[in-house]
């Protein structure tokens, strides 16, 4: 037997107190001469037996009673089946932090009664056992090698937090089996909700995983009950052609759940509300839209009435509304037909269907570009142009201070070496056909350009191109099967310069006629226009790196999380971020360098279907996942120290209040004298 | 009314001497009750006797009141030879008392006593028996005197048998008579009720007065008590308070058992305790022997 708070144990001598009273107290007897002694006879034999078992049972219910009472606060556990730290082999806690487990029941979370529990134990252990602990979510979160330091393992688990992660008991069965080292195994405890998903893994693998040792005990502990739940499993928010934020919700019902009402905030303001139609087992979906101001950044959340499991109630959303820009097409040739124009394919590309980011496009001939006011203009293609009349300056300038400007060539452009509008320096035309090599879509510039990946490239036969002065900065987004650019992007200042190396109309290819053509203009005008157009959602998942388009100019970035935390990210040479968010849901604001520019990133939980679904493991999954080991499984038991019971033994704490008030109840009904009874 | 007080066995028991206290007590009695202990009604007329007070007024020859003016009450032959003898136990355990109580003896002597004065002041015989004494009835004058006496030379001492002591009035009470017992009858019913049925069969009325302290019928002792018996001396120890209520009804019992046994037997009973005043007592024996005969 085992004591949860053995210092009482020092009352114990108190038991022996009615023994004591009872020897103080006894009378001398008083002699008394009687005048018969028959009937006093016939009484004493009728009563005195009765009465010294009385006397007798009184004496043994007091100090019973005492020894209860002391053992009620010493908290006694009886052992039971030896599954005990210390005596065959160490004691490896598996505590489970993954989402789940910050469900609140009557405002306590549930991690917090999974400490509790697990302190419990450690208090009860013996002093020289050795325990590890292991916190885990689908992975493994911290790691505390077997030790006798019982601080130290009550730090591990006073640091452990609920993170927005899904549950997979598996990487921590594999870190428990390692921390055993070969030795005896020992006893693995798992302190888990022990949801649906906690062990699909390692059923799965039945027992064929790394360090599976038949000999380990293992103890698998529920903790708090499985609540009536309701959740978001997915949802997201993008810009409709039309201009309109489209958004589109799934949510998961579990047992027992109720419709339930959404609303969707954006920047503070409700913009949508609805109702899902939820119930045991169901999901729903629903869509819904929003207008937004361009050219902004916006940031919110879409939300269910908070039950119990609160991190799948809400979803974040942010993202950006690209600005609409204006496009100045320099036509360096126009002929006599619309055919004719050297921005004629370009043009349709843009305008059939209009791109709907587009505000305005305006034509012009070189001529006319000194009567423009370039800042009006988001993007210029200057097609087929190696002179603007003597505004080539304005137009570097322009570009410089982060304007987006596409060269082509055209029948205008030096035959030999040169320079075109002073910005870009040729080795001449080639005249040669030539193929277009298929370039990586999946990873580069060319990633948000739908509609490229099925395109066969060696369609695109390109008959004459200019060839770059060698050493000309830039990065080659597409380049022909020998190597040679077709479309090049360099930075100019804070501005972005692109080359096609061949004409937009077909005078030296093919390439406007075919189906790539139009969306990879489009979105190239968009890029130039915008840098950070294909930078619409800004949603990422914990845990999983993202990648974000920063604002011009921005040199450094701090990102501040919804619990406060401030933490600094990388800035790569392209002016990306590279973060990884943390184990943390909610909207992080990315703060720069410029006031100015500032924005907020969503971050969410992947696989919420599988985390929300409230049900719990079975028993015989379990004993599946880890077969030939003995397996306790302790159920949940609202207001018990269960897993106190199943490792140590049986907590009797409430035997003995039971027994406490069984002996009050029998020294009351033996000391009970009805008043209507002659003393 | 008398002065009930006065009457109270403990205030009685100050008059050291037994004639006062018979006196005590009957002049208290007077007052309120027409007093005989024989009393018949046999219709062979034996002689006058002087009036005394007492005496029922129904019994006054009124034609010799109004020839001579004294007052005289008629006799009948029954009443004129019945003797009455008090059968006095005076066994160790009437020596009992409890609470500074008068003991059963001394309760007994002092209504023996006022028995013997009744007797005496109405011509009737009175006789004496114990285990130490033995003192035939009569009515001579000097009887009385020799009555009280022998009542106060009783000390309580020994075994109480109720055979013994009867078997002793065969000759003082040769005749029908009238035997008063005054005991605690703490011996066997049937041995009490064999000696008593004798007596009865000799035609004597017996009357049994169960005399009992208070603290016999109520043990109101507490706690762990060693028991030890007056007549015998053997010990018990025992807890008050565990056997009282079995006690009380053994004790309830026993009375029980000894009044049906004597009403089986004829014999009149009636039950005492010695903190019931002696006018009480006296006066309910009367009044009780009155509505029997």
């Amino acid at each position: 037997m085992m004591f949860g708070n053995p210092a009482f144990l020092w009352a114990l001598p108190a038991a022996l107190m009615p023994v004591l009273l009872h020897l103080f107290n006894r009378r001398k007897p008083r002699a008394i001469l009687f005048s018969h002694l028959a009937l006093i006879r016939l009484a004493h034999q009728q009563r005195m037996p009765k009465r010294k078992l009385r006397d007798f049972l009184l004496l043994v219910l007091r100090t019973l009673l005492l020894l209860f009472l002391v053992g009620l606060f010493a908290r006694p556990v009886v052992r039971q089946g030896g599954i005990l730290g210390g005596e065959e082999g160490r004691t490896i806690v598996l505590l489970d932090v993954s989402a789940s487990m910050g469900a609140t029941f009557a405002g306590r979370e549930r991690l917090d009664s999974a400490r509790e529990e697990i302190q419990h134990v450690l208090r009860t252990l013996p002093a020289d056992a050795e325990i590890g602990v292991v916190t885990f979510s689908d992975r493994v979160e911290t790691e505390q090698a077997p030790t006798r330091d019982r601080a130290r393992l009550i730090g591990v688990l006073s640091g452990a937090k609920v993170r927005a992660r899904p549950s997979d008991v598996l990487p921590a069965l594999k870190a428990a089996a390692a921390m055993a080292h070969g030795a005896h195994p020992g006893t693995v405890m798992i302190v888990s909700d022990q949801a649906a998903n906690v062990w699909r893994a390692a059923t799965a693998s039945r027992g064929k995983w790394e360090g599976a040792d038949p000999r380990t005990r293992y103890v698998v502990a529920e903790v708090g009950e499985m609540p009536d739940s309701r959740g978001i499993v997915d949802a997201d928010l993008t810009l409709g052609e039309e201009g309109n934020l489209r958004g589109r919700a799934s949510f998961l019902g579990n047992r027992g759940a109720a419709p339930s009402g959404w609303t969707l905030e954006l920047n503070g303001r409700t913009v949508g509300k609805g109702e899902a139609a939820l119930s045991g087992g169901r999901t729903d979906e629903t869509t819904f839209q929003a207008q937004l101001p361009e050219g902004g950044y916006y940031s919110g959340k879409i939300s269910l009435t908070p039950d119990a499991m609160a991190f799948d109630d809400v979803f974040h959303l942010a993202g950006r509304v690209p600005k609409g820009f204006r496009v100045l097409l320099i036509d360096g040739e126009r002929g006599g037909g619309p055919s004719d124009s050297e921005v004629y394919y370009l043009k349709s590309a843009l305008e059939s269907p209009r791109d709907p980011r587009i505000e305005s496009i305006e034509t012009v001939t070189p001529d006319a570009v000194a009567g423009v006011k370039l800042t009006d203009y988001d993007a210029i293609v200057a097609a087929n142009t190696i002179e603007l009349g003597g505004r080539e300056s304005d137009l570097r300038g322009w570009l410089e201070n982060g304007g987006g400007l596409l060269l082509a060539p055209g029948s205008k452009w030096p035959k030999s070496s040169g320079q075109v509008l002073g910005l870009l320096g040729t080795s001449g035309r080639v005249h040669r056909p030539v193929v277009v090599k298929a370039p990586s879509i999946a990873a580069g510039r060319l990633t948000p350009v739908a509609g490229l990946a099925g395109f066969e490239w060696n369609q695109v036969k390109v008959d004459e191109y200019v060839a770059l002065t060698s050493g000309e900065p830039g990065d080659a987004v597409i380049t022909f099967e020998d190597g040679t650019p077709l479309l090049v992007q360099r930075r100019m200042g804070k501005g972005n310069l692109a080359v096609l190396t061949t004409t937009l109309d077909r005078a030296w290819t093919n390439f406007p006629s075919k189906p790539a053509f139009a969306p990879l203009m489009r979105e190239l005008v968009a890029s130039l226009a915008d840098p950070l157009r294909e930078q619409t959602s800004l949603q990422a998942f914990v845990d999983e790196p993202v990648r974000l388009k920063l604002p011009e100019g921005v040199r450094s970035v701090s990102i501040v999380a919804p619990d406060g935390a401030v933490s600094s990210a990388g800035i790569d040479r392209e002016g990306h971020l590279d973060w990884t968010p943390p184990p943390v849901t909610g909207l992080f604001d990315v703060r720069t360098d410029r006031p100015d520019q500032w924005f907020r990133v969503a971050v969410n939980m992947r696989d919420l279907l599988s985390e929300a679904d409230t049900r719990r493991t079975r028993e015989a999954d379990v004993r599946e996942a880890l077969p030939g080991s003995t397996v306790q499984w302790v159920e949940y038991r609202a207001g018990s120290s269960n897993l106190l019971s199943a490792v140590q033994g049986r907590d009797i704490t409430n035997a003995l209040i039971f027994f406490l008030f069984a002996l009050l109840l029998a020294e009351t009904l033996i000391t009970w004298r009805p008043s209507w009874r002659p003393a | 009314m008398p002065n009930e007080a006065l009457l109270d066995p403990v205030v009685v028991a100050r008059l050291g001497n037994l004639e006062l206290r018979a006196r005590r007590i009957l002049d208290g009695l007077y007052s309120g009750h027409h007093l005989n202990i024989v009393r018949g009604h046999s219709q062979d007329f034996s002689e006058h006797r002087p009036y005394n007070p007492g005496d029922d007024p129904k019994t006054l020859d009124w034609k010799i009141f109004g020839r001579t003016d004294r007052l005289v009450v008629k006799q009948y032959e029954e009443q004129t030879n019945i003797g009455a003898v008090v059968i006095l136990d005076d066994s160790a355990s009437m020596n009992f008392s409890e609470g500074g109580r008068l003991t059963k003896l001394e309760y007994a002597k002092t209504l023996a006593a006022a028995l013997g004065y009744l007797a005496t002041r109405q011509g009737d015989a009175i006789g004496l028996v114990s285990r130490q004494t033995l003192l035939p009835p009569a009515s001579a004058r000097g009887h009385l005197e020799r009555f009280f006496d022998a009542l106060e030379k009783d000390r309580a001492d020994g075994v109480w048998k109720m055979s013994d002591v009867s078997g002793k009035l065969g000759r003082p009470l040769k005749k029908r008579g009238f035997a008063i017992v005054l005991s605690d009858l703490m011996e066997d019913v049937d041995t009490v009720l064999s000696s008593l049925r004798a007596l009865a069969a000799r035609r004597h009325e017996v009357i049994v007065v169960q005399l009992a302290d208070p603290a016999e019928r109520d043990l109101p002792f507490d706690g762990p008590v060693i028991f030890t018996d007056m007549e015998t001396g053997e010990k018990i120890e025992t807890n008050a308070d565990a056997i009282r209520s079995a006690y009380q009804a053994a004790f309830e019992a026993r009375r029980q058992q000894f009044s049906q046994a004597f009403a089986g037997a004829g014999i009149d009973h009636l039950f005492l305790t010695t903190d019931t005043p002696f006018d009480k007592g006296l006066g309910a024996f009367l009044t009780w022997r009155a509505a029997r005969t």
